[in-house]
């Protein structure tokens, strides 16, 4: 106690600066604490990613390292007209499901704050569950979900509106459209639940001193409920943008990245590079324009807000 | 029967544990040769052969018990025969669904960590050029019955340049036409062996049915992994079996690619076939036809929404999944699903559908053999294990407790070695499709090769999935012409041989 | 909220009806189809609500005879149960030095632990089958626990630290140092207890991503004994059962069916635990 107090009365006249080693005096524990974390991150990340980025330069097929081979892959990579296609459609498709997730999973929260918390535990449990059914079923659903002559959609469409259906996962712009509602369909949940956390968390005070001074329904809104969603919003497209570049399961069991490979996506091209072709380090390539993709966004996104105290939930 | 087969596999293994040592796989075995040498002098039963008293684990990785669970279960039980015939041998067999033992085997065995055998399929050639497989050659040659009874197709795809990567496979399906008789006797049919034999004549039905009824008349399984049905039909403008696609040359590295190759005189009937399958999808069948599966067609002929497909496969099963009582065959136009031939290329069919390459050209070729997914490899083991696991391959393909049920009733299909055709033909009751499949092999069984079997380049199941049916696929969704996509298909092939 | 009109009360119930419609609608059709025989399945005169005498459980009665699916769902439950105690105990003091203690280097440590988060899986898939196979995990419960511990680990530690940097005020544990407890006793006996919603949100989250994950599973198994049902679902997808869709949707039914009314039993405490108040 007295070492604090001594620390604090030099801090306060500018005396001393905390050093380093104070630092780590004062906060060894904290060490102790990350240790095992980092530890287990190593075997499972670390050390994979390390090597994965080591066979970038080789010429590995499977996994034993082959030969060193420079930059070939990466102009392989460059070339390729399928990667510029993935590349882009990647694109597309996390700027529209993010946007979506977003989007549905913030008006999802609002929504049920209004409602009485006696109603809000089931209603909220029944429009989050998609979130919590496997990526790889949602495929499933979805494909059952959108066939043309199975489905339940093409059916209602041609029974109710008397039009025949598209084909939602082959025809012009729809294969497009049905991966990107099938994967917001699946995650908006995620928005949607830390949004409701995050609303539920504001002080109810702040609406009633608001109510008083005669703010409206969408004054309050504006002054006293966005600002306090700006934080989980940063999160939210951090994250989904991430999981987004990385999703496999849902969209290669919904399409597989056909018809043809109209809607190949770099994760799609990624597995068929390395389990189809047998190519691992093609297949680390296309991983580092996938990881080049999602670091890029984090960036982005933790510069826009600058001060990384506002990172946390 | 079973005594004859059970005699034979122990005269194979007594021939065979002489020869292992001769394959010069690994000169680390080397001492424990001479070991297996005595035991084949003494000339004993097989459990004392395979290394005197101490247990064998074999780990077993397979796809095609992972097929459905009545086969499994008969895996399961033979299993247990085979280890007692064997005494000594344990076999843990574990299974992949065909699209996922790839991706297993590709981490199991790039860490070093190979089952003693399993069910590789075309990747199984990439495995034994990186040298994590043994040549078989001296196991096959140590029996007395291989390689003289596989299969065409199967030979053709064990070998490579003249050695042995692979032990055979035990069984093989074909794919052939399929046609559901409701909707073509509706158009006028009555006699398909003779009216649909021809592709002029199965056009002109299929036309009618296109123009008469709501049904898709003709549906392309264009799924770049279900593009079987063109490797099949692809060879039907040429006779005798002889490959579309490419050709051994002096070189083997540079093999000759016939597609869209102007200086090959058999340019016309390959870039015809790649055209034909492009514009029959685009003008018959369904917009979803570039990503359909084999495995969505049964619900849809059974539902009279598709008319015919060139998928179908001897596996009767599939369909009375679906539907119980399905009718096979003609049954006067009543029938719910029929299997027939390829048709033939005739020399009008080339006018008749635009073609002008195919134009006087003829060919046949009844169906496509597969082969090569099926392939069984042993990988590097001691030389008690590989040997226990070559006794399992040849109880697999030779046993007729496990090979005649297995291919006869619980998984309707062609077996690995040709004498056991006529046995499943006697023994069986078969649906009109399996039997006429049985047909089929049996008429162009000499000639039936699997695409890429005899390339005998390292990347050939890239270059069939990848470079061939994609590129293909990528056509049928009209990603690019018709036109250009003989030439699109060539450079693909050239730049994975350059790699 | 405070002037509310019967009018605006029928729009939120309208407007949480369609969302409701949207995230169950694709379920039903599954549901339904589980329901009927193959042929019924896809016949078009089985109409949308089939008439009750056509409903039948043999999908399930045959998708639980043909696969054991008791082992599939042990595992499961072993598995998820076992990386969501793991993932904790490493993660509270983890989230706790992230969000309390100021070492040096801590920020770059923890943008490094947020990368992991982001990390594409499938490009590390063979690496990591490396590392196990050194270690004899292959092909083990323990093995796959390991890694679905690791694999949830980074999203526990984020949702964590950040209640433990904004619920509990930081006076409380400077009260508790004042008073003689060490830094480590004031973690356990004064922050741990006040985070018990926030550990909850935490272990469901982990749960759920433990029993939905299917890449790991997949890649470091192949003995059906330690199959989860995750992946025994994909395998199913894999055989010929894929011709048969009321017996595919029976599977899916049973593979969604666990988490999702785990969460709506237990969701109304995550609210809690997220809202860090």
């Amino acid at each position: 106690m007295s070492q604090e107090t001594a620390q604090h009365i030099r801090q306060k006249y500018g005396l001393e600066e905390t050093t380093l080693m104070d630092r780590v005096r004062e906060n060894w524990i904290g060490y102790l604490f990350i240790v095992p974390t980092f530890v287990m991150f190593t075997i499972l990340f670390y050390y994979p990613i390390v090597r994965g980025v080591f066979l970038t330069f080789t010429n590995t097929r499977l996994g034993e390292a082959g030969s060193f081979v420079g930059l070939e892959n990466y102009s392989w990579l460059l070339t390729n007209d399928l990667f510029h296609f993935a590349f882009g459609w990647t694109l597309a498709f996390v700027f529209g499901t993010t946007l979506l997730q977003l989007v549905i999973g913030l008006v999802a929260a609002l929504l049920l704050s209004e409602l009485r918390s006696r109603w809000r535990d089931w209603t909220s449990a029944i429009i989050m569950s998609p979130y919590f059914s496997a990526p790889l079923a949602g495929g499933v659903i979805w494909m059952w979900f959108l066939n043309s002559d199975f489905g339940m959609l093409p059916m209602i469409i041609s029974d109710f509106l008397g039009v025949q259906a598209p084909s939602f996962l082959a025809d012009g712009i729809w294969p497009y459209v049905s991966l990107i509602v099938a994967q917001s369909w699946h995650d908006y949940g995620y928005a949607g639940i830390i949004y409701a956390a995050a609303i539920v968390g504001i002080p109810r005070e702040q609406y009633e001193a608001a109510a008083l001074a005669g703010a409206g329904r969408l004054r309050r809104f504006r002054d006293v409920t966005l600002p306090h969603l700006v934080t989980p919003t940063i999160i939210i497209l951090a994250l989904r943008t991430a999981w987004n570049v990385a999703e496999f399961a849902q969209p290669f069991e919904l399409t597989g990245g056909g018809p043809g490979t109209r809607t190949m996506l770099m994760s799609i091209l990624t597995y068929e590079t390395a389990y189809v072709n047998l190519q691992f380090s093609r297949a680390y390539t296309l991983g580092m324009a996938m990881i080049l993709v999602s670091m890029t966004a984090a960036i982005f996104y933790v510069t826009v807000i600058k001060d990384e105290e506002e990172l946390y939930v | 029967m079973q005594s004859a087969a059970a005699a034979s596999t122990v005269g194979a293994l007594g021939a065979l544990a002489g020869c292992t040592g001769g394959g010069g796989e690994n000169t680390d075995d080397s001492g424990s040769d001479s070991n297996t040498d005595s035991g084949s002098d003494s000339n004993t039963d097989s459990g004392s052969d395979s290394s005197g008293s101490e247990s064998i684990t074999i780990d077993y990785l397979n796809a095609q018990a992972a097929e459905n669970s009545s086969i499994k279960s008969h895996f399961q039980e033979s299993l247990s025969t085979f280890e007692e015939q064997q005494g000594n041998v344990t076999v843990k067999m574990q299974t992949a669904s065909y699209g996922d033992i790839r991706s297993k085997l590709a981490s199991t065995v790039s860490s070093g960590n190979p089952p003693t055998m399993a069910e590789s399929g075309g990747g199984g050639l990439q495995f034994y050029l990186d040298g994590k497989v043994p040549d078989h050659s001296p196991f096959i040659e140590g029996t007395d019955r291989l390689p003289g009874d596989y299969t065409a197709a199967n030979l053709d795809s064990a070998k490579y340049r003249g050695e042995y990567w692979s032990a055979g496979g035990m069984r093989h399906t074909n794919s052939n036409l399929g046609i559901s008789p409701k909707l073509f006797s509706q158009v006028g049919v009555s006699d398909p062996a003779s009216e649909l034999s021809t592709w002029s004549g199965f056009l002109d039905a299929v036309r009618r049915i296109d123009e008469q009824t709501d049904a898709i008349a003709y549906e392309e399984t264009g799924v770049p992994g279900d593009l079987e049905s063109y490797w099949g039909y692809a060879r039907t403008a040429y006779t005798g079996g002889t490959d579309p696609w490419m050709r051994q040359s002096d070189d083997p590295e540079n093999p000759t690619i016939v597609v869209a190759n102007e200086d090959h005189e058999d340019q016309g009937k390959t870039d015809g076939m790649i055209k034909t399958c492009v514009k029959m999808a685009h003008e018959f069948s369904s917009s979803e036809s570039a990503q359909r599966g084999d495995e969505e067609i049964p619900s849809l002929m059974l539902t009279g929404k598709v008319a015919s497909f060139n998928y179908a496969v001897p596996t009767a099963n599939r369909w009375r999944a679906i539907k119980e009582d399905v009718q096979f065959g003609w049954n006067d136009g009543e029938g719910d699903f029929m299997l027939l031939p390829h048709p033939k290329v005739d020399a009008e069919f080339g006018s008749n559908f635009g073609i002008s390459e195919l134009e006087g050209v003829e060919g046949e070729h009844g169906g496509h053999m597969w082969a090569l997914e099926q392939q069984q490899t042993l990988f590097n083991a001691s030389d008690a294990e590989q040997n226990a696991a070559w006794d399992l391959n040849m109880f697999l393909l030779g046993d007729d407790e496990f090979v005649l049920p297995a291919w006869g009733e619980h998984y309707e299909s062609l077996p690995g070695l040709q004498p056991k055709l006529q046995k499943i033909l006697d023994e069986y009751e078969l649906a009109q499709s399996t039997e006429q499949a049985y047909k089929n092999a049996d008429t162009y069984g000499k000639q039936y090769s699997t695409t890429g079997a005899s390339w005998d380049v390292r990347d050939t199941d890239p270059i069939r999935w990848t470079d061939i049916n994609e590129t293909i696929s990528e056509a049928i969704a009209g990603q690019h012409s018709i036109e250009e996509t003989p030439s699109l298909v060539r450079s693909r092939i050239q730049d994975r041989l350059a790699q | 909220m405070i002037n509310e009109t019967r009018r605006s009360r029928y729009l939120l119930y309208a407007a949480l009806g369609v969302f409701a419609l949207f995230a169950l609608t694709p379920y039903f059709w599954v549901v339904r189809t589980s329901l009927l025989t193959n042929f019924a399945a896809i016949n078009p005169e089985t109409g949308y609500l089939p008439a009750l005498d056509a409903l039948t459980l043999t999908a399930y009665t045959d998708i639980w005879n043909q696969f054991d699916f008791v082992t599939f769902f042990q595992n499961s439950v072993i598995v998820s149960v076992s990386a969501t105690l793991i993932s904790l105990v490493f993660s509270i003091p983890g989230a706790y030095a992230f969000a309390r203690l100021d070492f040096p280097g801590r920020k770059l440590l923890f943008y490094t632990a947020v990368f992991t988060i982001m990390f594409p899986w499938i490009v590390i898939t063979i690496p990591v089958y490396e590392v196990f196979y050194v270690f004899g995990l292959i092909n083990t419960l323990p093995g796959i626990i390991i890694a679905l511990s690791i694999f949830v680990l980074p999203q526990t530690i984020w949702l964590l630290q950040g209640f433990f940097r904004q619920g509990i005020p930081e006076n409380i544990e400077e009260a508790a140092l004042i008073d003689g407890h060490t830094e480590i006793g004031a973690f356990l006996r004064i922050v741990l207890p006040l985070s018990a919603p926030a550990v909850g949100a935490a272990a469901l989250f982990s749960f759920l991503t433990a029993w939905n994950n299917f890449l790991w599973v997949f890649v470091l198994t192949s003995d059906e004994d330690v199959r989860t049902a995750t992946v025994a679902i994909h395998f199913i997808l894999g055989s010929d059962v894929l011709r048969e869709w009321n017996i595919l949707m029976a599977a899916v039914v049973l593979l969604v069916a666990p988490p999702v009314v785990f969460y709506g039993l237990s969701q109304r405490y995550v609210g809690e635990g997220l809202g860090g108040a």
